[in-house]
């Protein structure tokens, strides 16, 4: 009897096993990126809209980027409560004076690139057949395709055999459809900017750290994305250190080691080269560093936020970490009788935000008053750490609603459609302790990949990333914690919790790509062929073990 | 004539000067995403000078209303659905009104919290020499807008609105307030409340109508009183109250004087006790006279 043949999986299995650990093709790598970020964008899609949508309620700060393109949020009704549910269509509206304002009505608009999205979605809007002028789920559909295409490239540019690039970037895949991210998708905040910015960033890292020389595209493309990212929010300036660490930690080509004439002028050319590209990397730093300085100094942000986040830092957070406020105060050369307000917040009803005294408080106290402060008084960074670690446990806030307003939701009611990391951090949100194992494993990591011999070169480029994300991590968590203290500071550290999640599959990433290789293990014979012109960082050595002199 | 090495150097200067180029072009389209506003939907608001006592206001949401410390959008005529009128000014003095910039909306908030509250004026400005409790109004301080007050100005722009509401949206009224005491549309700015006891504006169904709160004790009466007290007590007083509203010389037999006992979180500060016109489920106002 004929009849279909069934596979004999004893043959196939040795098979599959050789192409998973197999270095893939260039071709490979393309038509798996495309199909693994295609996958991504439709999980990241269905996990959103499927069983209806969920996303993150405004808690009045969303409306400062919509009112700037003109929109206003068709509600039920003038009384519904807007941090229950998500409202996601909106309709054009004029706004007048100081009704579109940064922060309760002020005369100031919120800069951020966050506004250029905006317009997108509203010229796709019609096109993806959504009601209004603007639905939020329009710029939804289009996150989910621009993460989908982040990890795509990722995975194509990662170092490492197909099931490698697999773990790594399913790793990263679960972090944006994690819940405290991906709710932000469907939210008229910026965050979601910040989260595609963030997510392309990783790639345009890969490919510049991949060059065999540091070439102005490649930068431009880089320090591009970092400020626009930076740009959609200030917070995200908490990630600027680890950008400019990214983009300085380029190795110089190494060099010919024999005494030849030759050799001695490949040395000299490799010098050169590296000098002109540490150049090029530290002129771009510095205009990013510019471009960031002017986006805070001029975009009315500072002017609203300073005194706000100030009064957080000081009465809020540092004057009840110490034991005697009104000394505290002296030292920052503020009246010590306003030291009852220890304790309170900016909308306090026994605040200090109602005294007059605050005004000379205001003139005389900066956001570098509290960094002196902080400075001088060093074991205040006890508390502000165990408060900030105190708030990554929290993990996400709980006062803004996830689903539309319908009677199957009840306000406030969250979602965790995906909370693969919410799960996986159980230890660290108990005991959030763990968050600092996790980043000093995530540092050895990377720091070891980059500098054990035996590991192949192209392989090297995961430590980067790896402290790439640990540095991101604390610098936006200290970002958070010497800007506004205790104030909302659990919605504050989304931004600290996304590389940190991060650097869960980068120290993954890490073990796998630091085993040895037996040799004749790649196949690729695409761009990571010898040049003999490269800085033998990635893709231009092959995987010859380099010595781990030459690491960092 | 150039050299090699004269050449490279150029090369490299022309490459590396593209290079900044390029930076600051990917810089500067970043920048100007941020600046990406619909300015045909970002229009400056009025001036404070022309938001004189009778100019009317529509506000479509929070953020034009509670949120705003400085509302400014066009006017809309008083005889259309508006959710606020300007009643009266008052100029802004203390330490406060001595600053350059205009402080945060706590300070003004703080500071300023009673500055429209003048329950005198606001009988005149709606001529309330009639009977009646008009409870469903609330005034509250608009300040000038930040280039204003930078200019100097320290009008503060005393606002009223209708306060309770049992429905979903803003409330919203199509008369001018000036002189409405004496009109049968005020029943929108008296203050009724339904069976369950929730206050609501008169022109919605109701069962009674609130009337002024009086204080009924003698000033012996240090110590809270009973419930009963309360209303034995008042129930002479709010009787008279009701006649008066009701432009009669006896209750009629369809109505009933309710006497709300003081309250003991209050009696440190107010004395009062409710008095009310309880009826079956009506709409407006029982006031006698009205035109």
């Amino acid at each position: 009897m004929n009849g279909p043949v069934a596979p004999d999986w004893r043959q196939w299995s040795p098979r599959l096993k050789r192409i998973a650990v197999a270095q893939p093709s260039r071709r490979t790598r393309r038509v798996v990126g495309v199909l693994i970020g295609a996958f991504w964008a439709a999980f990241l899609m269905a996990r959103l809209f499927f069983r209806g949508t969920v996303g993150l309620a405004d808690e009045t700060d969303g409306h400062r980027y919509l009112c700037q393109r003109g929109l206003q949020a068709v509600l039920p009704s003038d009384n519904v409560r807007l941090y229950w549910h998500i409202y996601t269509t909106y309709n054009t509206h004029t706004w007048y004076g100081e009704t579109c304002g940064t922060y309760r009505g002020d005369e100031t608009k919120y800069a951020s690139s966050h506004e250029a999205v905006l317009w997108l979605g509203q010229q796709l809007n019609g096109l993806f057949g959504m009601p209004g002028a603007f639905d939020l789920r329009t710029l939804a559909i289009v996150y989910a395709l621009v993460i989908g295409v982040a990890i795509g490239l990722t995975f194509a540019l990662l170092p490492g055999n197909l099931l490698v690039r697999l773990v790594i970037t399913v790793g990263i895949g679960l972090v944006y459809t994690e819940s405290v991210v991906a709710v932000y998708f469907v939210s008229p905040y910026a965050e979601p900017t910040v989260w595609c910015g963030f997510a392309l960033l990783l790639p345009a890292l890969l490919w510049f750290w991949k060059a065999p020389e540091i070439s102005w595209p490649r930068l431009a493309l880089v320090v591009g994305i970092s400020f626009f990212t930076i740009a959609a929010k200030t917070q995200a300036v908490g990630y600027l250190p680890a950008i400019l660490f990214a983009l300085l930690w380029k190795r110089s080509p190494l060099s010919d080691s024999r005494h030849t004439a030759q050799a001695l002028r490949r040395r000299a050319t490799g010098l050169m080269a590296a000098a002109r590209g540490r150049g090029r990397s530290i002129v771009a730093g510095a205009l990013l560093v510019t471009a960031v300085g002017g986006y805070v100094g001029t975009g009315g942000n500072l002017t609203v936020y300073s005194q706000l986040n100030v009064y957080e830092m000081v009465f809020t957070t540092l004057l009840p970490a110490g034991h005697d406020p009104a000394a505290d105060l002296r030292w920052m050369g503020a009246d010590p009788a306003l030291a009852y307000a220890s304790g309170t917040s900016v909308v306090s009803g026994d605040g200090a935000s109602y005294d007059p005294r605050l005004l000379t408080f205001s003139r005389d106290v900066s956001q570098v008053t509290v960094l002196r402060f902080v400075a001088a008084h060093p074991l205040r960074l006890v508390p502000l750490t165990q408060y900030g670690l105190r708030a990554l446990g929290h993990w996400r806030p709980a006062y803004l609603g996830n689903y539309t307003d319908t009677p199957a939701h009840p306000g406030l009611q969250q979602e965790c459609r995906d909370c693969f990391y919410y799960y996986l951090f159980t230890p660290a949100r108990k005991a959030p302790f763990w968050f600092g194992v996790l980043l000093l494993l995530t540092l050895l990591g990377g720091l070891w990949i980059r500098n054990v011999g035996f590991i192949p070169a192209p392989n090297r480029v995961m430590g980067k990333v790896a402290v790439f994300f640990v540095l991101a991590t604390f610098g936006e968590f200290w970002t958070v914690q010497l800007t506004q203290g205790v104030g909302d500071e659990v919605k504050h550290h989304v931004f600290t919790l996304l590389p940190m999640m991060l650097c869960v599959p980068s120290f993954i990433g890490c073990l796998l790509l630091g085993r040895r290789v037996p040799d004749g293990a790649s196949d690729d014979t695409s761009d990571s062929a010898a040049t003999g012109t490269g800085d033998g960082d990635e893709d231009n050595l092959a995987t010859a073990p380099i010595p781990a002199a030459a690491g960092l | 004539m150039w050299s090699v090495h004269q050449h490279g150097t150029a090369r490299a200067l022309t490459t590396n000067l593209a290079g900044v180029i390029l930076v600051v072009v990917a810089l500067s389209l970043s920048f100007a995403a941020t600046y990406a506003r619909d300015s045909k939907h970002l229009v400056a608001g009025i001036s404070t000078a022309s938001d004189v006592p009778g100019t009317c206001h529509l506000a479509h949401d929070y953020f034009e209303s509670e949120m705003a410390v400085a509302e400014l959008t066009p006017p809309v005529p008083c005889t259309a659905p508006h959710s606020s009128e300007t009643l009266w000014t008052r100029q802004l003095t203390g330490i406060l009104a001595l600053q350059h910039n205009r402080p945060t909306p706590e300070l003004l908030s703080g500071q300023y919290k009673d500055v429209c509250q003048d329950p005198t004026q606001l009988d005149h400005y709606i001529g309330h020499i009639w009977p009646g409790f008009p409870y469903n109004l609330v005034v509250y301080p608009r300040y000038p807008s930040a280039p204003e007050w930078r200019a100097g100005l320290r009008t503060v722009r005393c606002v009223g609105s209708l306060w309770f509401n049992q429905g979903v949206n803003r409330l919203t009224w199509s008369f001018p307030l000036r002189g409405s005491w004496s009109r049968t549309m005020s029943a929108i700015i008296r203050l009724c409340a339904d069976a369950a006891g929730a206050y609501l504006p008169c022109d919605r169904p109701h069962v009674d109508e609130v009337l002024e709160p009086l204080n009924p004790f003698p000033a012996t009466q240090i110590s809270f009183p009973a419930p009963q007290l309360s209303r034995r007590l008042g129930l002479g007083p709010c009787t008279r109250e009701a006649l008066d509203l009701l432009g009669r010389k006896s209750i009629p037999r369809e109505y009933q004087v309710v006497v709300e006992p003081a309250e003991r979180q209050n009696w440190p500060h107010s004395h009062d006790v409710g008095c009310r016109i309880r009826s079956s489920v009506r709409s407006g106002t029982l006031a006698a006279g009205l035109t």
